[in-house]
């Protein structure tokens, strides 16, 4: 202690005196509790601890350094053992130590030492506390940074999960809008629409309620997978906006449908093209069933929106087709509704569309191949004519045995090109035709009548005078042979002429069509003296073996047949070399029929042609030869009293034609 | 016997007045029905022969105007070159005694049937 005590007189008369220490004050501490006090309150620069062990001193350099670590601690012994010095040194972090028996001089050059010591200790601590001040600061700095660098990558993060939302959006939106471009029936945009709204898991199926026409309304909806379409009479009023929950269109559609409709999105469809076109006060609105919550329905309704423009295009390309194919469908029915065939052609003569009575079905054949059954160009065909003309042509052509009158329309497809195709109307006129040549022959042979009448009636009085006179002048002269014969050549004369005259009037009496019974054999005498002149250069052979068999006809009409039969006969061998042989006979046939057969030694009549030569109009003469109307007429006629005519020829071998006819019950 | 013919055509008219002369008959003519009717009553012939058509009046119009008693002392012979339901008509009238149709075949056939009828009296159509 001693020791002590020097020591600290002489630390405080260094202090005291020197005035570098000026700012110290010494405390001092003579046990572990003081030393403890002092260090955790005071504020201690240089601590010196003053002759103790050694082994001592590490536990309080320790304490103290733990309590005040920027106290300069000084240990001043009076023997160090060697490895004490260095343990203290390591473990009580001892700035200096001295012995004590230091010099005076000594002990302030080490508490200068340690002054300053202290004052680096300071200042080191200072600036620690700067840096770690400045480092908290920095730290703080970077995890603001850090933590700015996180949001803006979760901002970035999140904005690309928006921009591929969005695209993706777009790209459904994009297809969606392809696929609604390629419908054209509502079946088509409901299945569409469906498959759209599907991935909203909280919606039903859609509905759309139209009303293409002011008083029609339908429901389009689903039932068990597939689009069903109904006509509904109660009138639905639509608003011009959307409705998330369209309570009347819901209750409207529970009416319907006869089940609780739950929250119902109702979107009105408008078309542009139908309200232009004022076609109609028409509209149509889709309905869809969800119970989605307000911001899923927003989302929803997005998705919505942003397909409202090309829904309402799709509806309105739906109704326009709808309106279209009405159309189309009644043009059609119009077309087909026409009894006479008709096609459109091309300047092939392809077949571009037909009606009904053209075609059964849709070929892509020529016309003359489909109706005519030909493999060229009907002859006389108007459609060239046409197409080259640009004007409508009308001809008449023979198709399948029937007389058509053919009139070919140019279709104009611009105002100044030609023409490509035209429509080929088929009118039937073949009955037409031959009641207008029969009425033409009854109304000849009525004029002829008339006029024969009038004739035979002005001639029949003089020339029964003329024969009357000569009978008498012939009594009266019976001693003048000479005269008497040249009387007799005028009383023949006018009496052959009284018979032509009775025929002609029979013949062409028209007027009494009254049937009557009489034998084919007196029908062909009375026909003979008509056809005097046509059968003037022919040998004839006549042999009627039928007087008895009565008939009962009109004999004015078999007349005609007897007449037109035999003047084809006489027709078909003019000019024939050989001698033109006429040969007719009439006979009783086993059945109850009588035949009268006319033949001539003609060419005869070509096989191909022998089943048409029946045919109305159908003829090989020329136009001033005949009308063709003579056969087909003929066989008419003859069935008409239950009767035939046919024919048997082969060629080289003249033609044969049989009348046959019934021979009447009141014969037997 | 005293015949009387009517008709328009001289021919006709000839021919049945030489006819009838040459079997010892007494004929008178007329060529039309008015001067035919006037004869009739002035003369009384025992036969009358009557064409249908004649300028004046037609035959049966003269059977018709003829007094009743001078006609039921005639025979009426009405001949015509008209044919068709005028003539039917005339058939079924029955007026006259005799029908016989123009152009007849043979003149000496015709004086024949009329002296027949004559002599014979009343028989009906004969043709």
């Amino acid at each position: 202690m001693d020791q002590a005590n020097i020591l600290h007189k002489t630390i405080q008369g260094i202090v005291d005196k020197d005035p570098f220490f000026v700012q110290y004050e010494i405390v001092v501490a003579n046990n572990s509790d003081r030393f403890i006090d002092f260090l955790t309150k005071e504020k201690i620069n240089i601590l010196i601890l003053v002759d103790y062990e050694a082994e001592k001193w590490i536990p309080l350099l320790e304490l103290a350094q733990r309590i005040s670590p920027q106290t300069v601690r000084i240990v001043l012994a009076e023997k160090w053992p060697q490895n004490s010095i260095i343990s203290v040194i390591n473990s009580g972090r001892v700035f200096r130590a001295l012995n004590l028996s230091i010099e005076d001089s000594e002990i302030k050059a080490h508490l200068v030492d340690a002054d300053l010591e202290s004052e680096t200790f300071q200042t080191r601590l200072k600036l620690k506390s700067i840096y770690a001040e400045q480092n908290r600061k920095l730290e703080s700095l970077n995890s603001d940074l850090e933590k700015m660098v996180e949001e803006k990558t979760a901002d970035i993060r999140k904005s690309k999960d928006q921009i591929d939302d969005k695209v993706l959006r777009v790209r459904q939106l994009t297809s969606f809008i392809k696929e609604l471009s390629s419908q054209v029936t509502f079946q088509e945009f409901m299945t569409l629409i469906r498959r759209d709204i599907r991935k909203f898991s909280k919606t039903g199926d859609p509905i759309l309620i139209i009303q293409p026409e002011f008083d029609t309304t339908e429901i389009i909806y689903f039932s068990s997978g597939s689009v069903v379409k109904q006509k509904i009479e109660k009138a639905l009023h639509i608003s011009d906006s959307i409705q998330t929950n369209d309570k009347q269109t819901a209750q409207y559609l529970a009416d319907f449908f006869r089940r609780p409709v739950i929250q119902t999105l109702s979107v009105p469809l408008l078309f542009s093209s139908f309200q232009e076109k004022n076609l109609h006060q028409s509209f149509s609105l889709l309905c869809i069933e969800h119970s989605m919550n307000t911001s899923e329905l927003k989302y929803f309704l997005e998705h919505i929106k942003e397909r409202l423009q090309p829904m309402s295009m799709a509806v309105d390309r739906a109704f326009l087709q709808k309106e279209l194919s009405h159309q189309y469908y009644r043009w059609e029915k119009t077309f087909d509704g026409i009894k006479d065939p008709i096609a459109i052609v091309d300047a092939e003569y392809g077949i571009i569309r037909t009606n009904k009575k053209f075609s059964d079905r849709i070929v892509h054949r020529a016309c003359y191949e489909e109706f005519a059954g030909r493999t060229s160009i009907c002859p006389n065909c108007p459609l060239e004519e046409a197409l080259q003309t640009g004007q409508t042509q009308s001809k008449q052509v023979q198709i399948n045995g029937k007389q058509y009158e053919v009139s070919s329309y140019p279709i104009r497809q611009t105002h100044e090109g030609k023409s490509t195709s035209a429509v080929n109307q088929y009118k039937d006129i073949t009955n037409s035709r031959e009641l207008y040549a029969r009425l033409l022959q009854s109304e000849k042979m009525g004029a002829i009548g008339l006029l024969a009448g009038n004739i035979a009636h002005e001639l029949n009085n003089p020339l029964t005078g003329i024969r009357s006179l000569t009978q008498v002048l012939i009594a009266e002269t019976a001693d003048q042979q000479q005269l008497q014969s040249d009387l007799k050549e005028i009383e023949k004369a006018s009496a052959r002429s009284q018979k032509i005259i009775r025929n002609l009037l029979e013949f062409s009496s028209g007027s009494t069509n009254s049937s009557q019974l009489i034998s084919i054999d007196e029908i062909f005498d009375k026909t003979l003296p008509i056809l005097k002149t046509i059968t003037r250069n022919l040998r004839s052979d006549f042999k009627l073996d039928t007087q008895n068999a009565l008939i009962q006809v009109e004999p004015q009409l078999i007349q005609q047949v007897i007449f037109n039969l035999i003047q084809n006969a006489s027709q078909a061998m003019e000019g024939q070399k050989e001698p033109a042989t006429l040969i007719v006979r009439s006979t009783l046939l086993s059945n109850g029929f009588v035949e009268l057969s006319i033949q001539d030694s003609g060419p005869g009549i070509p096989i191909e042609i022998q089943q048409k030569i029946f045919e109305p109009f159908f003829t090989t003469k020329s136009e001033t030869q005949g009308t063709g109307l003579g056969l087909s007429l003929s066989r008419e006629i003859l069935r008409r009293f239950g009767g035939e005519l046919e024919l048997i020829s082969s060629p080289g071998k003249g033609a044969l034609f049989k009348i046959h006819l019934p021979i009447s019950k009141e014969t037997k | 016997m005293k015949i009387l013919i009517v008709d328009d055509e001289s021919l006709v008219r000839r021919s049945l007045q030489k006819a009838f002369t040459a079997h010892g008959h007494t004929v008178i003519t007329a060529e039309e029905g008015l001067s035919g009717l006037n004869l009739w009553q002035k003369e009384k012939p025992d036969l009358v022969i009557l064409d249908v058509l004649m300028p004046g009046l037609t035959g049966p119009e003269i059977i018709e105007k003829i007094d009743l008693s001078l006609k039921s002392k005639t025979k009426v012979v009405v001949i015509s070159a008209y044919a068709g339901e005028f003539n039917d008509q005339l058939k079924e009238n029955k007026n006259f005694d005799l029908y016989l149709a123009k152009p007849f075949d043979d003149i000496m056939q015709i004086v024949k049937i009329t002296e027949e009828l004559f002599t014979l009296g009343k028989h009906g159509n004969t043709n």
